[in-house]
Formats: C-alpha cells, sequence, structure tokens
C-alpha cells in the first residue's frame, strides 16, 4: 500500500461540496427512519432487526460508493485525468500498489460514512427512547464491511479505464443487468430460437452479467443456516478479485500522457 | 560516449492507432550523465512523444530505452527521476503545500525533512512562504508552472525530464528557470528539456537533437561562444583597404578569410583571435565601420532543417 495515494483518497472526499452533500445523507436516512417510530406509542414494540439489516445492506453500501465515495477514488477531476497520471505514474509507484491503496482507502470510507450514520440513527432511537431495542451484532458488521471491499473494488475497477470508457462500460453493464431484464417484461414473448424461449435466454445473459455487477454477501447465511450454499461466497470473493485484477491490467496497460 | 551514456535510446519507434502513425520512427539517442539535453523541432515533431517514452509513460512500438543500464519501469529509475509536464493541471482542490507534501511522499523522501524540503522547494522557484497556504485553483498559469517546477524539487531528483518549462511564464520566470537549469547543471543533475524558446536552449544545453517527423535529423554540440569555430565579418570604412595589406595580417595572425571590396569574413577557432586581429588591423591604418561574429545558431539550424526536410522528404 502506497500511503501518499491512501492519505489522498481520505483527503479527497474532505472538500466542501462533498461534505456538505455526505452530511445530509448522513443525517436525512436516520431522521426519515425514526420519525414513524416516534409516532408509534411508546407502549408498542416494534423489531428494529430490518433497520439494522438495510444500514448493513449492500444496496446501502453501493449507494454510498458510487454517490460519494467515487469521486474520492476517482483519479483526478474531469478530462485532466491522463496528464495528471503522467505526473503520477512517473514517481516511483506501482500501478497496481496505486490501484490497491485506492482500493483500501474507498472500502475504510464507506464503511466509516455507513458507521457514522448507524451512530447517528442510534442517537435519535436513545432520544425517543428506543435505544435499548436496538443492537448492532458481529454479523452486520461483518456484512457492512465485506461488502464495502466488494462496491470500493467495482468502483476503482471503473475509474481505472479512461475518463469516458469507465463510464459507458458501466452505463452499459448496469443498463443489461439491471433495466434490460425489466424490458423485456413488457415485450410480448413470440419469438423463439428453435423452441427456447427468446425472452429468457436474454434475460439468463443478463442475469450473469448481473452477478458480475453486484454480487454482496451475508455473512448471517454462513453462521446459521443448516445448508450453507458457498456459491454466493465464491461468487463475492471472485468477483471483488477480478474487479482488482482488471483494474490492474488495465492501469498496466494504459500509456499516460498529453493525448489521453 | 557509449561507455558513458546514462540515458541510451535504441531503435526506438513509436506508432499510434490502426494506421500505424510513426510518431517516432527509428530513433537511436545516448546522453551522458550530468548533460543538459534539449529536444527541438516543429509541433508534432515527436518531442514529447520521446520525452514519454523516456519517463516510461508511453510503451515503444519496437526498440529499447535504458537510463543506467536499467529499464524505465525499475522503481530505482523513477526513484531519481522527476517531470514537469507542459500543461500545469494539477488537482485545483489541493492547498499548494499539501500538493508539495503528496509529491514529497510519492517520491519517498524521508518523512522528517518534508517541511523544511516544502518550503525551500517554494523559495527555490520564487514562491512567497503565504502562496502554500493557498489553493492551487487560485494560483495564476505562471505560478501553477513554478509550482510544478516545485513538485519536481521536493523530489530531490538526479535526472528531470522538463516539457516547455517556461510556458506561460513572465520574463522573470524564464529567467529563474534559466538560473535552476545553470544550477543543476553545475550539480551535475542530468537534464532533458523540450523547449520552443531556442534562446534558452542555447544557454543552457550541452546538446540538442532536431527532431521532424519522428526522426532525430541533427544532433547539435553547443559550445560556449568563446570556444567555437567562428565567422568574424568586417566591414571596411573609407577608403576601402588594398588586399595586400589585409592578406599580410592574416598570414601573421593564421587566419583563413574570404575577401570581398566592402567586407572580409575571418575564420577564427577562438575569440582570442578577433582581438588581435582587430588591434593589428587598427595599427595598419584600416578603416572599419563595423566588426561583428557571425556564429551558426540554433534559429538558423531550426530553420534550415525545416526547409532541407520540406524539400526533401525522402530523407526523413
Amino acid at each position: 500500500m502506497n500511503k501518499a495515494v491512501f492519505l489522498y483518497t481520505f483527503l479527497r472526499l474532505a472538500q466542501p461540496a462533498t461534505i456538505i452533500k455526505l452530511v445530509l445523507f448522513v443525517l436525512a436516512i436516520p431522521t426519515a427512519l425514526v420519525y414513524p417510530l416516534q409516532q408509534a406509542s411508546p407502549g408498542v414494540s416494534i423489531d428494529l432487526e430490518p433497520l439494522v439489516t438495510f444500514f448493513a445492506s449492500p444496496v446501502m453500501t453501493m449507494v454510498v460508493s458510487f454517490m460519494f465515495v467515487s469521486s474520492s477514488i476517482g483519479n483526478t477531476k474531469s478530462l485532466d485525468d491522463g496528464e495528471y497520471l503522467a505526473l503520477l505514474f512517473s514517481r516511483p509507484l506501482f500501478r497496481s500498489t496505486y490501484v490497491f491503496s485506492k482500493w483500501l482507502a474507498g472500502s475504510l470510507l464507506v464503511c466509516g460514512v455507513i458507521a457514522l450514520q448507524l451512530l447517528y440513527f442510534i442517537i435519535l432511537l436513545n432520544m425517543i427512547g428506543r435505544g435499548a431495542q436496538f443492537s448492532i451484532g458481529l454479523t452486520e458488521v461483518a456484512n457492512l464491511i465485506l461488502n464495502a471491499f466488494g462496491a470500493a473494488a467495482l468502483v476503482v475497477m471503473i475509474h481505472a479505464f479512461p475518463a469516458k470508457t469507465g463510464v459507458i462500460l458501466f452505463a452499459a453493464l448496469f443498463y443489461l443487468s439491471f433495466a434490460a431484464p425489466l424490458m423485456l417484461d413488457i415485450i410480448p414473448n413470440y419469438i423463439s430460437l428453435g423452441g427456447i424461449d427468446f425472452r429468457d435466454t436474454v434475460k439468463a445473459g443478463c442475469n450473469i452479467l448481473r452477478g458480475f455487477m453486484y454480487s454482496p454477501i451475508d455473512v448471517d447465511v454462513y453462521l446459521n443456516s443448516i445448508k450453507v450454499v458457498w456459491l454466493p461466497a465464491i461468487s463475492f470473493i471472485s468477483n471483488t478479485a477480478l474487479y482488482l485484477c482488471i483494474a490492474v491490467i488495465v492501469m498496466d496497460n494504459r500509456e499516460f500522457f498529453y493525448s489521453n | 560516449m557509449t561507455e558513458a551514456a546514462f540515458i541510451r535510446v535504441e531503435n526506438l519507434t513509436k506508432t499510434y492507432g490502426f494506421r500505424k502513425f510513426h510518431a517516432l520512427n527509428d530513433v537511436n539517442l545516448q546522453i551522458s550523465k550530468g548533460e543538459v539535453f534539449g529536444l527541438i523541432g516543429p509541433n508534432g515533431a515527436g518531442k514529447t512523444t520521446l520525452m514519454g517514452c523516456l519517463l516510461g509513460l508511453l510503451k515503444p512500438s519496437f526498440g529499447t530505452v535504458l537510463i543506467n543500464d536499467k529499464s524505465v519501469h525499475d522503481m530505482a529509475v523513477k526513484e531519481i527521476t522527476g517531470f514537469l509536464p507542459e500543461r500545469p493541471h494539477f488537482d485545483a482542490w489541493m492547498i499548494v503545500e499539501n500538493f508539495l507534501h503528496y509529491h514529497h511522499m510519492l517520491a519517498k523522501q524521508p518523512e522528517s525533512t518534508a517541511k523544511e524540503d516544502v518550503a525551500q522547494a517554494l523559495a527555490e522557484v520564487g514562491l512567497a512562504p503565504e502562496v502554500g497556504k493557498r489553493l492551487v485553483r487560485k494560483l495564476s498559469r505562471g505560478m501553477l508552472q513554478r509550482l510544478g517546477l516545485a513538485q519536481l524539487i521536493v523530489g530531490k531528483p538526479e535526472i528531470c525530464f522538463l516539457d516547455e518549462p517556461t510556458s506561460g511564464m513572465d520574463p522573470l520566470g524564464m529567467a529563474l528557470v534559466r538560473d535552476l537549469l545553470l544550477r543543476w547543471k553545475k550539480d551535475g543533475k542530468t537534464v532533458i528539456i523540450n523547449s520552443h524558446h531556442l534562446d534558452q536552449v542555447e544557454k543552457v544545453c550541452d546538446r540538442v537533437a532536431f527532431i521532424q517527423g519522428g526522426k532525430i535529423c541533427s544532433l547539435e554540440e553547443l559550445r560556449p561562444a568563446q570556444q567555437t569555430r567562428q565567422v568574424f565579418v568586417i566591414h571596411w570604412g573609407q577608403p576601402f583597404p588594398a588586399d595586400e595589406i589585409i592578406n599580410s595580417i592574416v598570414q601573421n595572425n593564421s587566419i583563413e578569410c574570404e575577401l570581398m571590396p566592402e567586407q572580409g569574413r575571418f575564420f577564427m577557432s577562438s575569440r582570442n583571435q578577433g582581438t588581435k586581429l582587430l588591434h593589428d588591423l587598427v595599427m595598419a591604418g584600416v578603416s572599419i565601420e563595423e566588426a561583428v561574429y557571425e556564429r551558426k545558431d540554433l534559429v538558423e539550424l531550426f530553420r534550415n532543417e525545416s526547409v532541407r526536410n520540406r524539400e526533401n522528404p525522402k530523407d526523413k
């Protein structure tokens, strides 16, 4: 890990505009969740387990990664990308070290933002007298950390590509993974490929892509289930490793000078 | 030269795109340690591409680039390398001191000396300590160029790659760059400079390569004016002197010359000869209207090479 790149990634998040957005985000969701709890009668017991799961969920780590940490993990601002990286890689810095430093810093930033949000939520719950009903287990913490590492790896991979290519690639993958299957549902099913349902075939392809784009892990399943399904865990680990490998390969093969 | 070559470029070819546009075409070059080497040539000649290959930022299509007998990708080479890009597009959101501290860390300099190294770098490039507290985005173009030089200095490099170092600078900035280059030269740093300011290149460089069409068309050694073979042009005043008088003085001074009715062109190995020649001519009662040194300078080289390449494109 390169200390300079690691600290730079943290420092980059500390920009006034990003901080304002982050504060609003950290405050908004817990406040919105606490409001209906406050309206409920104090005697009524409410199951807060789903809320804990919500904060540590892969969706939340993805949102934080893409909405806030992405700009910090990104190489540099807008189109000056190539130029600044040229200066960076004229220094004694392996490109793989650069990728891993960004990943590590990004993962910790995601965990930090969600931890802040959880802390604020606990404070609010205590204020309305429901703090005792809320507890965070090690499972949730493990889920948060692991999913943060997965989401940050995806963001690092996207940023390893040249600025425009990365965005186009991500938009295309996102569309094929999530939007395309939904659109297929509204198309009448009259095309068949030699007896094979066209819509199902395309959907299967989209699902494979979705597996590549989004493969969260739920530690709870491996701790408490009688029959453990290992495929999601393998998928999570291999995807994270694949994102980082692609990022390193792309970085290693990119040329950095004025033209890019 | 071969044994002492610190930077060695062999058969370097760089092509771009599907059409295989040759940005560099079979370039061979050797640069000694402590040498200040200039790259000159018209826009699009391949100077920047050559610098990119020397820095290991662009991958050669063919050929090799070695620095101190090591690959340019070797971390030992990167640790002694400093680079000033032409366009100073640095992180606009950073505070100047933080930016320099970041590059100090990237260059693997000891953390204990960071503060003083940053302050010293700012001072060396003529930026006041208060500028260190400002945001990079608040700096003018000239100040950004100085900041670029400062980030190079904090890394304490032995090899400096400068791409248009005076771009956007005022005359004071230009003088500062020239003084820095002369100091680095004295300190034994190897400097590769790509510049369109030929007078500046001429003042600081030991050698220059004229690049056009991706090839090194000419490699010139720039020696101090005092040591260079020069042409002393003397315009006679009225009445014009007799050829016999001039020939006799020339023979006494062992100088070759071309005599014309209004002027004489004297070919000398040093400027000391010129002083003696003038003295002898005046003592012989020759009336002198004007006496000037005609030196082949880089502008002339630039012009001649450009014309030659335009007229004989097959030479490329």
